[in-house]
């Protein structure tokens, strides 16, 4: 018996510079060295806001509380402005940088390189912080 | 109709009190000073600050700073900041005065079993009360 595990598919950015077609027809052992480079494999890390933060809306303003005393922000709440309203939401769930690009240029009028800028900055910051967590 | 981006902002407002919490417990005068005689039934003696009197006509600790609803105090329930604001004195009004000696049982937070030494005066008389502190929800000594 297989153990069941969630079904999830993310987004990946491709770094390494070949296209869709060329890529698909890599010989295995070519196709595993390209998907093993380390820009690769950092795209593939997926993130997700920790447990111990609620988002709210209050008359269309967000407010985040902290709730855990973990927290690295405690005794404080935290204003989100809309774009990171967006963020915090697409990272509720397990996602990788480049679903939360994808998702944002959906949905905003941005050039994919701002886009991913400020979505990389805002994995980094909040990880620093202790707001946003990786997972496998 | 695409949003426009604008680049994702935190801002972290800190909680900051911009005053004490009201304090949860109350007291009573328990002094018995009366009349022209300076004479106190104070548990550790006389921890005041400042000398009550001056004895010049009939003095007593049996009007309203005996019940403990008339007497108000603020501070942090860990003794900081602790302070007598004021005695809602029915017949003089509003008595200022001072804390003068908290006298904790050793928990190191403002609660039942301890004793808190305060003065009120109208301007020309003082007034030294000292009274238990009854906690006015026992479930919740350090809130309502």
């Amino acid at each position: 018996m297989k153990k069941f595990i969630k079904p999830e598919a993310h987004f990946v950015r491709n770094t390494g510079g070949l296209s869709g077609d060329r890529i698909a027809e890599l010989p295995d052992g070519e196709l595993e060295t390209y998907f093993s480079s380390d820009s690769y494999l950092k795209g593939k890390k997926k993130y997700r806001i920790r447990p111990g933060f609620i988002l709210r809306e209050i008359a269309g303003e967000y407010t985040i509380i902290p709730v855990d005393d973990e927290s690295l922000i405690s005794n404080a709440m935290m204003a989100p402005n809309a774009t990171a309203v967006f963020l915090w939401k697409a990272f509720e769930q397990p996602s990788t940088v480049q679903d939360a690009v994808v998702r944002g240029m959906m949905e905003y009028d941005v050039s994919e390189e701002t886009l991913r800028n400020a979505v990389e900055r805002f994995v980094k910051e909040s990880m620093e912080y202790r707001i946003l967590e990786e997972v496998e | 109709m695409k949003k426009m981006w604008e680049e994702p902002r935190i801002q972290v407002q800190e909680f900051a009190p911009n005053e004490y919490v009201a304090v949860c417990w109350s007291v009573g005068c328990k002094n018995d000073t009366t009349y022209h005689k300076h004479k106190t039934n104070a548990p550790y003696g006389s921890l005041w600050n400042v000398d009550e009197g001056p004895y010049d006509s009939v003095f007593s600790h049996n009007g309203d700073c005996r019940n403990a609803g008339n007497n108000y105090f603020r501070g942090n329930a860990d003794g900081s900041n602790l302070e007598f604001v004021y005695e809602d004195s029915h017949d003089q009004g509003n008595l200022s005065g001072g804390l003068d000696y908290w006298y904790d049982n050793g928990d190191g937070v403002v609660g039942s079993g301890d004793v808190i030494y305060w003065h009120t005066s109208n301007g020309s008389r003082t007034w030294n009360h000292w009274g238990y502190v009854q906690t006015a929800e026992s479930a919740h000594p350090n809130r309502s």
